[in-house]
């Protein structure tokens, strides 16, 4: 069979009402579900499975990837509305969205968020759909020492958020020996207060909802709003769906930051316990990098929202491709997909490409369907949720703690996670009225445990030779991005400098 | 709280923590250390000199200092408020009631007494909102998450 056959015979797979149904509905779920804080894609997932070995195979996996993919982009609706993500891929939308909000522009800030995740998602399953062998091949390249200069590069996003090295450094060093606590790499314990709940370290849940939803209550109960000098968006439909165009229009402004963030994204999504959390960071402090105006950044830019939305949905493309290509599983929504393909009787790997083509194709075609779905379906769900930033603050604060307790207690049925979640809202309240950059905290945090694997693989690895580290060129490649990330916004100041100096001495 | 409080707030919040983290690594071998070691000499050193940093700025706007007007400062404004008063107060004794209770009684209940308690403290007045409001809202979540979803909440004597 040709490429062409294939693609023709995965449209003909596709045109059935029933398959379009249950993508819309999973889309509605996975939105629903994702704007709720703490409770992930993963439990509808799990939830759901079985119920969909009912479907037909491929409406069954189509059912249950729109609940993937609309989770993405439900977590950025409490993201952008209260500042509380809610998945932890919506951690940097947070820094740009809820600023906008305070401004009085939430409705912009949520079709901003809604198109860049649609685009985001098409544009990962479009680079899918024609390159599926190349870049699916490029993971088994992959090794420790790739992915430590992979997190080594992410961590140089964080000199971007300009508030000097000395703030940048201890929000980093403080999240990286939070993400310390619990086994070590060998694993043995350590910090654990010898408490069996944390031999597997600190959830990221709490911590995140803590971060940015508790400290949050703190600073609307200080200020008493959540928009700034009343300039409250008046809800109702009509207002909201022309500020929700109004964000689809400004969208088109950042069309070359979404472009770079959806294949960096992709990328990223591609290896393996990356997944969109990095990718959404990463490819935030890359926007930032190359920005004219990176001081603009957290403080409402919609360039931020467009490059961290693209790219958190941009990578569910590339953690599905390769778990299709290899049956490499990258993260536990992946998981529960893979058992989804196995009870059908598509196992995912070399043999599904090989005997299934055409169904391993439908499947990357049905996501570019859900993507477009997502944007009708995304645009009723913010509709309805808009609202929220119009409810008394003494309402909202009450109703908000509840859902965050649920959400940081519900990823394991701890009481544990809920005190972990009131101490870092406390501890993030101070921190960020400290004027300290969550974003070097949260890279430190999410990087860390990535970052202590990888380098002690790779020592252990090359400890005899380390001279061969420098003959991968995937390792060179990585250097030379980091030197340059690192250097790029000193460089980019020097000469600004320069040039309004020279400016100065003609005048 | 100033900003500056607020820094040193949270420098000493933190610098318990990872002096806990730390010294508790040093129990291990090198090896499963180092990486711990490396990370709390990075922090406690930056924490060092952003303490130095911000004594020296102290000290030269004490110098400079125009003696500000009594009750001007966003502290003052805090402290001639009584503490019950206090909403931030108020939020940090709800959690903690929620905590307190979701360990004996579970989620549900410490859901809604502390919701009660923040919602009334923070000025309702209104039953509706005080009682039927959060007992709507923790009805659906029973159902659909606790029922449906099978999610695992906190439980203890009542629910």
């Amino acid at each position: 069979m040709t490429y062409l056959e294939i693609i023709l015979e995965s449209f003909k797979m596709l045109s059935s009402w029933e398959m379009l149904l249950w993508t819309a509905i999973g889309c509605l779920i996975g939105v629903w579900i994702g704007a709720i804080p703490g409770v992930s894609a993963v439990t509808a997932l799990s939830v759901l499975l079985i119920p969909s070995t009912y479907l037909k195979p491929l409406t069954g996996i189509a059912f249950l990837t729109a609940i993937y993919c609309g989770s993405l982009m439900g977590g950025s609706i409490s993201a952008t509305l209260l500042n509380v993500p809610g998945t932890p891929g919506a951690v940097a939308t947070c820094f740009d969205a809820f600023p906008m909000t305070k401004r009085g522009e939430s409705h912009k800030a949520l079709g901003l968020s809604l198109i860049s995740s649609v685009v985001g998602c098409l544009i990962s399953w479009i680079l899918v759909l024609f390159l599926f062998r190349p870049i699916t091949s490029i993971v088994l390249k992959f090794g420790p020492a790739e992915m430590l200069m992979v997190v080594i590069f992410a961590l140089t996003m964080m000199g971007v958020a300009g508030v000097g090295m000395r703030k940048t450094l201890i929000g980093a060093s403080f999240g990286m020996l939070l993400a310390a606590v619990g086994a070590s790499t060998y694993g043995y314990t350590r910090a654990n207060l010898n408490m069996a709940a944390l031999i597997e370290g600190i959830n990221s849940v709490p911590f995140i909802i803590g971060m940015f939803a508790v400290s949050e209550l703190f600073f609307i109960l200080e200020k008493g709003t959540i928009v700034e000098g009343g300039k409250i968006e008046k809800h109702s439909f009509r207002n909201t769906a022309k500020g929700v165009l109004s964000g689809f229009r400004e969208y088109f402004r950042h069309i070359l930051t979404s472009l770079r963030s959806a294949v960096v994204g992709m990328l990223i999504g591609l290896l393996p316990a990356a997944g969109s959390s990095v990718s959404s960071v990463v490819c935030y402090g890359l926007a930032q990098n190359s920005s004219k105006d990176p001081d603009s950044y957290g403080k409402g830019n919609p360039d931020g929202i467009v490059a961290a939305e693209t790219a958190n949905n941009a990578a569910e493309g590339g953690a599905l491709a390769v778990l299709m290509a290899f049956g490499i599983p990258g993260s536990g929504a992946a998981a529960i997909l893979m058992s989804c393909f196995i009870m059908l009787g598509m196992t995912p790997g070399p043999s599904l490409i090989r005997d299934n083509a055409s169904f391993a194709y439908s499947v990357i075609l049905v996501n570019i369907l859900t993507g477009l779905m997502l944007l009708a379906v995304g645009f009723l769900f913010v509709l309805l949720c808009s609202g929220v930033v119009n409810v008394p603050v003494r309402i909202l604060v009450p109703m908000v703690l509840i859902f965050t307790f649920f959400g940081a207690s519900s990823v394991r049925g701890f009481t544990l996670e809920g005190v972990l979640m009131v101490i870092f809202g406390i501890v993030g309240y101070f921190y960020r009225k400290g004027g300290y950059p969550v974003l070097s905290l949260v890279l430190g945090f999410i990087l860390g445990k990535m970052l202590e694997g990888n380098l002690i693989r790779t020592i252990l690895l090359y400890s005899d030779d380390l001279g061969s580290l420098f003959s991968k060129p995937i390792v060179l490649i990585l250097l030379g991005c980091t030197v340059l990330m690192f250097f790029w916004p000193r460089a980019k100041k020097a000469f600004s400098e320069r040039k309004e100096r020279k400016a100065n001495n003609n005048n | 709280m100033s900003e500056r409080k607020s820094r040193f707030v949270f420098l000493a919040i933190a610098t318990v923590m990872c002096l806990y983290i730390f010294l508790d690594s040093q129990k291990l071998s090198f090896k499963n250390s180092i990486y711990v070691t490396v990370m709390f000499v990075i922090f406690i050193t930056m924490t060092v000199w952003e303490v130095l940093a911000e004594m020296r700025t102290v000290q030269r706007e004490k110098k400079e200092a125009v003696p500000e007007k009594e009750g001007s400062s966003e502290d003052t404004k805090e402290a001639k408020e009584p503490f019950y008063k206090n909403k931030k107060l108020i939020l940090v004794a709800a959690m903690l009631l929620f905590v307190a209770l979701m360990s004996i009684f579970g989620f549900f209940v410490a859901a809604l007494v502390s919701y009660i308690f923040l919602t009334f403290l923070l000025g309702t007045r209104n039953p509706v909102q005080l009682l039927v409001i959060p007992v709507i809202t923790l009805a659906l979540i029973y159902v659909i998450f606790v029922m449906l979803f099978n999610i695992r909440l906190p439980q203890g004597l009542l629910f």
